[in-house]
């Protein structure tokens, strides 16, 4: 049991620089800035005819606060904006992450909640939305601070929330297919049907004809997303399944057309420290650096 | 407690497989996936004045995507009466023709007005057919049924079903 204890006090606990929650702070920022000014009209829906509203259950309106006439929601989304500028330049602070998480949480559902809300998980937001009302409860940290617990666990549970987006996505395979989910058969199946939809896929082709290769990305597919959260445990792991992840989004844009827009947010995994320092190095000896590449 | 609250609400999620949004079980394609098992979307025709169909650009539907807007095609739009149909179609037929006509224009539209080609995508990447320079004076929406197995060899094996039409 006094393992146990030791092992979750380690995990969350060990102290850490005040570097990863500033920038854990900073890639949720930019990454939630990013989706909103990539949905500047998402306001306008509100001001959609009744006939696309009246079948939409009141408690989904409910669940998401989705009131407002279209010109406060404007205004709603401005302040959005603003706060996350605020959280991106000037630290913010816990209310205006608070604030940020919840006015996210109210947008998010926007683009299809005409449809029931549903895959909102790829939408975009989720991390942002679970990141950023973390960090609304933790220590704000400042850059010359010393090391502290308190800057660990909000890193440590915003990494572990990121790495179920991958284990779930294997888990739920295994629910829904199983193990046969893997086979050659079925990589070919899925992209010969992908390419029948409108979107792009210009790899799925190749694919289709490399059995060989369907079976390599079937069980590499299902082995990353299930082993992925040892990232949270082993920088060895971490140094190989974060870039293979990465390959991997590029691979299911070229061969399915769908891209994870959260696929930026990779960055968590990277050892903020070992970045600072290697900064710190160069710049002190005036010769350039190699790219950073060490991985937490 | 808070980091508790979190470990206990991400276990039910994998272990109930709910999606709990900002809590979601990641689906993503879970299936095994069947060549010969019928498919379906909608598609969107712009009309011209000489009564030629023109493919509608997927961003016109901003601020949904065409998946959101198929969607709430096939769920709620059989339930809705004539007068609302009418409606409804009447609005997507003018957003497209306004929109259609900005992008002949050369404007940017939907996701791309403030960021331009560093927009983020829908995480579907679409397709986006050459844009018509003209104004359109209706819409038509169909219902595409098909099998991938004779699909991917023939791209016109296809049934389309009229589901709407409007026609300014």
């Amino acid at each position: 049991m006094n393992a146990v204890v030791v092992a979750w006090n380690h995990f969350w606990f060990r102290p850490a620089s005040p570097l990863g929650p500033i920038a854990v702070r900073i890639l949720l920022s930019v990454q939630a800035l990013w989706i909103v000014l990539s949905r500047p009209e998402l306001p306008n829906l509100v001001a959609w005819p009744d006939a696309f509203w009246t079948d939409i259950p009141t408690a989904l309106r409910f669940r998401f606060f989705v009131f407002a006439r279209s010109s406060t929601l404007e205004w709603i989304l401005w302040a959005t904006l603003i706060i996350l500028l605020l959280l991106l330049i000037v630290r913010g602070g816990r209310l205006a992450a608070f604030v940020a998480g919840i006015l996210l949480y109210h947008f998010a559902p926007m683009e299809n909640i005409l449809s029931g809300a549903a895959l909102l998980g790829f939408r975009g937001l989720t991390q942002p939305v679970q990141g950023l009302l973390i960090l609304s409860f933790a220590r704000q940290p400042h850059l010359h601070d010393q090391p502290s617990p308190e800057y660990r666990w909000p890193v440590a549970a915003i990494q572990l929330l990121f790495s179920l987006t991958y284990f779930f996505a294997g888990l739920s395979k295994l629910f829904d297919a199983g193990w046969s989910w893997v086979s050659a058969d079925n990589m070919q199946a899925t992209a010969m049907v992908f390419t029948t939809w409108p979107v792009s896929s210009p790899w799925a082709a190749w694919l289709i004809a490399h059995r060989g290769a369907c079976w390599v990305i079937g069980v590499g597919t299902l082995a990353l997303e299930l082993l992925f959260p040892l990232v949270l445990f082993s920088p060895l792991a971490a140094k190989i399944l974060v870039p293979i992840a990465f390959i991997g989004h590029i691979g299911i844009a070229y061969t399915l057309g769908i891209y994870f827009l959260s696929s930026p947010l990779l960055l968590l995994f990277l050892n903020w420290d070992w970045v600072a320092e290697a900064f710190a190095r160069a710049s002190s000896t005036g010769r350039p650096t190699s790219a950073p590449s060490h991985l937490e | 407690m808070l980091l508790l609250y979190i470990i206990a609400l991400n276990t039910g999620v994998a272990v109930t497989q709910r999606d709990f949004w900002p809590f979601p079980t990641y689906p993503l394609v879970p299936s095994r996936y069947d060549i010969h098992a019928p498919n379906a979307r909608m598609e969107y025709y712009g009309l011209t004045g000489d009564g030629r169909e023109v493919p509608i650009d997927p961003y016109v539907w901003s601020p949904l995507f065409p998946l959101a807007l198929d969607l709430w095609f096939r769920m709620h739009f059989p339930h809705l009466d004539a007068g609302q149909k009418a409606e409804a179609v009447a609005f997507l037929r003018d957003q497209a023709a306004a929109r259609m006509d900005r992008l002949a224009h050369g404007e940017r539209i939907g996701a791309e007005r403030i960021l331009g080609p560093a927009a983020l995508p829908d995480y579907w990447l679409y397709v986006r057919p050459p844009h018509y320079r003209g104004p359109l004076y209706g819409l038509r929406v169909y219902r595409t049924e098909w099998r991938a197995a004779e699909r991917y060899r023939d791209r016109n094996a296809v049934k389309r079903i009229l589901v709407a039409e409007s026609l300014r």
